[in-house]
């Protein structure tokens, strides 16, 4: 609820409220963190271009081979592992890096000090996985999933990670305020547990192998903690943050966020094990990933309630605000697609999923509607308060959300209903097998349809950012927030 | 909760669990298996003089991996046959018998893969042998289209020469279908280049076909 | 946050007041006015949890404890079903049908190359369909599956020439039953209608044929059982 521009007051009274001192202080956070935040999202936004144009090559080539059939750069185990890395890698860490760290910097109501470290590290990130793509297109992939990046790239970027991580951490010890929200529990945690994943998994697996299927086991504990330790709880930091700062209401329960972050770190790490079920590991380690896979449907409830009863009755501002309507979408998907994954691990669903396209849905499902979807919505605010600017264009931005909101819906339900199908057809010996790839071909085509609205808002997304960051004259921090309905009243940013 | 120390040790432990409970009990579990004999005394030690299995593969079938790996195969294959009852594995033919842990260990680098864009390879051998299976394998790899129409695996022509038959054709150049669409101009043949060669030796060698203490082929 | 803390401001040495000091007034405006209009830092409401969400995760732990215990193979490295037991005493499973038995074993290992029609790809693999190589006499066709084919032949007025594998000892090692059964099956499916193949039958050309390493060729095939 702003009131007209207030008078600046002379220099020797600073603030006038306590309100003003408040909102100074997050000034002079924001103003400090900038160029870091800002080359962190400039990264992000680039590797997400670069990995939209990887999807949408590996997209068609599933459904008509021939496409760039001709050279073995282009050919397919390559290509799906390139888009992989690059998103999750270059889109989704370097914007981890971006909203997560000014989220805890706020929080933590610290100024970044050393902030030419920080940039230093993230510049060796995006070196090393710029090494390491181009390592996969030469051929140098290692075919260990979720570890695709040849190991002459991957020590710089655990020496990278670990600084930008402990810069994060040390931020937290030296936090000022009593009170410890529940964003930065989720985001101090995350910091520790990647590291610690990483390199177990990389001396495990590709420097120090063990023996045989103890790699499996060792790749599944790792590549879904990057989805459980990593992605998740950054996302719901950032979904924690945003909810009650945009609406100006608290979260609903501290209680059921303390229950939902330690369910969360007790169960979610076990879990990986359900990527083999069936597979030639002893059974009791697929029955403790199922068992760990289910019970995550307590944090996940926890953490849908409190969610919704701090938006409820709230939908006129969810739908105004650029960043609501992203982080809610988000925080609705989370539910979604962590209720899925809970069923998924039942042996009896698995046998029809397993090693089907149903999977490949369900991952999009949860790196691009509810951890993508969230930090769009992160971009969306953290901006004009780094850059004292509103967003250009409203138009862009829905044309960004419909894209993406409709792009991500068509591809879940293409890839999962037909990999419900495939994989029903394949326990059906009856069926050829090439027949069964044969009704994968439509789904398939859907899905590289979706990607096209994929790629539409990606792109109205940049040119909105890009025309933000460099047309400072042309776009001024109004009246009001770039809002997607028009209203008179002044209201939620 | 606002204590540090008291939150890092929640946070450490968390993790430590998992950490401990399945990568350090695992490999300390199945972490030091080695090939044996299919059946065990009544003292449950292996039996004088017989095969131990696993086998190791021969060099060249190493190197053929090398390719398997470059190529990404993996991506669209899995390794791994589901026991009987669960999921219609063994009902393809693609094994006689659930693969387990031991299968694995005398492999560098495990490829247990999670899709089945394609089939199962995990004994893909005992499907196509000899110089039958060779020929196959570089029909299909050349271009898929050729003996599995329909099918969405990419070609791979790029791992075969295509060249100007001398004074008689090579004896490795591939058989086309004759007046096929995907066979060479007059005059000239495709032949393996030896990553080609290596790679099909490698999928002749992959073999479930023996039985384990752990796993009886009924 | 206590009250103390929010007027403390941030250090009136730190970039942000001198960035503010070197504005212009208007830009000044529109920047304060931004700064303003964010609402307050989030801060936690206290609500219980609800009992009701207490009872049912209860409910879940009690299914996972139990669903541990039940499969978990005794936490044996050796047990990879969870329905491990090895003490149990397994059926026998009850004999398949000898047409079954053939149907499964051309659909895995012949459909890939004879194709699951049965007519082969033209130039590389013969035809089985209306192939008197197929319906003829039953030992020759029993020597081509034991031993394997190599070299050119003539299928239905066309040439081929290629290999086909060995499927008896020296080979892919099928058992009798089963060379029998995908035989009989494809001396009866596609229109082809001659005599299934008995096991004992195929049992006697094992005997027979089964040391022999070297694959057959067509010449030898014809003049020991001239075409009909």
């Amino acid at each position: 609820m702003s009131q007209a521009p207030q008078s600046i007051k002379p220099a020797e009274t600073l603030y006038s409220s306590p309100n003003e001192a408040v909102r100074a202080e997050l000034s002079a956070i924001d103003a400090s963190i900038r160029s870091a935040a800002l080359f962190f999202v400039i990264t992000a936004i680039s590797w997400l271009m670069i990995g939209t144009v990887f999807a949408l090559i590996a997209a068609f080539k599933a459904h008509t081979p021939d496409f760039l059939g001709g050279t073995e750069w282009f050919t397919f185990g390559r290509v799906r592992s390139i888009h992989l890395n690059a998103m999750a890698l270059g889109w989704a860490t370097n914007i981890i890096f971006a909203v997560g760290l000014w989220i805890m910097a706020r929080l933590c109501r610290s100024e970044i000090q050393h902030k030419g470290l920080l940039l230093i590290a993230g510049v060796f990130w995006n070196i090393g996985l710029t090494v390491g793509i181009f390592g996969i297109f030469f051929g140098d992939i290692t075919s260990v999933e979720w570890l695709e990046i040849p190991t002459y790239a991957t020590p710089l970027l655990a020496v990278s990670y670990s600084l930008i991580g402990v810069w994060g951490i040390l931020a937290f010890r030296f936090r000022k305020g009593e009170h410890v929200y529940v964003s930065q529990w989720y985001i101090l945690a995350a910091l520790f547990w990647f590291p610690w994943l990483y390199i177990v998994a990389q001396f495990m697996i590709l420097w120090f192998p063990v023996r045989g299927v103890v790699q499996s086991v060792t790749n599944w504990w790792f590549a879904h903690n990057v989805l459980g330790l990593w992605f998740t709880p950054m996302a719901l930091a950032t979904a924690y943050y945003l909810i009650p700062k945009v609406l100006g209401r608290p979260i609903y329960s501290y209680y059921l966020s303390v229950l939902g972050f330690w369910a969360l770190a007790l169960f979610y790490n076990w879990a990986g094990i359900h990527h083999l079920i069936g597979g030639p590991i002893p059974v009791w380690l697929i029955s403790a990933g199922i068992v760990a896979s289910v019970m995550m449907v307590i944090p996940v409830i926890v953490v849908g309630v409190n969610h919704h009863m701090s938006v409820v009755w709230m939908h006129k501002e969810v739908w105004r605000s650029p960043t609501l309507r992203f982080v809610v979408f988000g925080a609705i998907s989370y539910t979604l697609v962590s209720l899925i994954g809970s069923a998924m691990a039942l042996r009896s669903v698995n046998e029809i999923t397993h090693f089907t396209h149903f999977t490949v849905g369900h991952a999009h499902h949860g790196v691009y509607a509810f951890f993508t979807m969230i930090m769009f919505g992160g971009v969306y605010y953290m901006m004009p308060r780094l850059l004292k600017r509103e967003w250009p264009s409203a138009g862009l931005i829905k044309l960004h959300f419909w894209g993406c909101a409709i792009g991500i819906t068509i591809m879940i339900v293409a890839l999962q209903v037909g990999g419900w199908i495939q994989g029903l057809e394949m326990n059906n010996a009856e069926i050829p097998f090439l027949e069964v790839v044969q009704n994968t071909v439509p789904w398939l085509q859907a899905r590289s349809v979706s990607g096209l609205f994929l790629t539409v808002g990606h792109i109205a997304f940049a040119i909105n950012f890009f025309w933000m960051l460099f047309a400072a004259g042309a776009v001024r921090a109004k009246q009001g927030p770039t809002l997607l309905v028009e209203t008179s009243e002044e209201g939620a940013a | 909760m606002k204590n540090l120390p008291l939150l890092f040790c929640g946070i450490f432990f968390a993790l430590a669990f998992s950490f401990t409970g399945l990568i350090l009990s695992s490999n300390l579990q199945i972490g030091d298996l080695t090939p044996t004999t299919e059946r065990l005394d009544e003292d449950g030690n292996q039996l004088e003089g017989e095969t131990l299995y696993p086998l190791k593969s021969p060099g060249i079938a190493q190197q053929g991996k090398q390719v398997y790996i470059e190529m990404g195969c993996i991506y669209c294959h899995s390794q791994q046959i589901r026991r009987e009852g669960f999921g219609a594995d063994i009902d393809r033919g693609w094994g006689a018998r659930q693969t387990v842990a031991r299968d694995y260990v005398l492999q560098e680098r495990v490829l247990l893969g999670t899709m089945r864009t394609g089939p199962d390879l995990a004994n893909v051998g005992g499907r196509f042998a000899g110089q039958a299976g060779r020929d196959w394998h570089h029909l299909h790899l050349f271009n898929p289209q050729i003996v599995s129409k329909g099918s969405t695996m990419p070609p791979f022509a790029f791992l075969y020469d295509t060249q100007l038959i001398g004074d008689s054709p090579s004896k490795d150049a591939l058989s086309f279908p004759p007046a096929s669409e995907y066979g060479p101009e007059e005059g000239y043949e495709v032949i393996p280049t030896e990553r080609a060669t290596a790679l099909v030796e490698y999928l002749l060698n992959l073999k479930v076909d023996y039985s384990l203490p752990e796993a009886i082929i009924p | 946050m206590s009250q103390d803390e929010h007027n403390k401001g941030p250090d009136p040495d730190s970039k942000a007041s001198l960035e503010t000091a070197g504005m212009q007034d208007e830009r000044m405006q529109d920047v304060h006015a931004q700064l303003m209009r964010e609402k307050n830092e989030p801060e936690e409401g206290f609500s219980p949890v609800p009992i009701f969400l207490l009872f049912a995760f209860a409910a879940l732990c009690f299914w996972g404890g139990v669903y541990l215990v039940e499969y978990s193979g005794d936490f044996d490295k050796n047990a990879f079903s969870p329905y491990y037991d090895p003490g149990a005493f397994v059926e026998p499973p009850p004999p398949i049908p000898l047409a079954e038995v053939g149907a499964k074993i051309y659909r895995n290992q012949c459909a890939q190359c004879h194709q699951a029609t049965g007519q082969g790809v033209t130039g590389v693999y013969p035809p089985l369909v209306a192939s008197a190589w197929v319906t003829g006499s039953e030992e020759r066709l029993a020597r081509i599956l034991v031993n394997g084919l190599n070299g050119p032949i003539v299928v239905a007025g066309n040439n081929y020439n290629g290999n086909m594998p060995a499927f008896g000892p020296n080979g892919l090692n099928l058992k009798p039953r089963e060379i029998a059964g995908v035989l009989s099956y494809i001396r009866q499916e596609w229109g082809n209608a001659a005599a299934e193949i008995s096991e004992e039958a195929m049992d006697g050309y094992m005997d027979q044929y089964g040391s022999r390493s070297a694959p057959w060729n067509a010449e030898e095939l014809l003049a020991d059982f001239p075409m009909e």
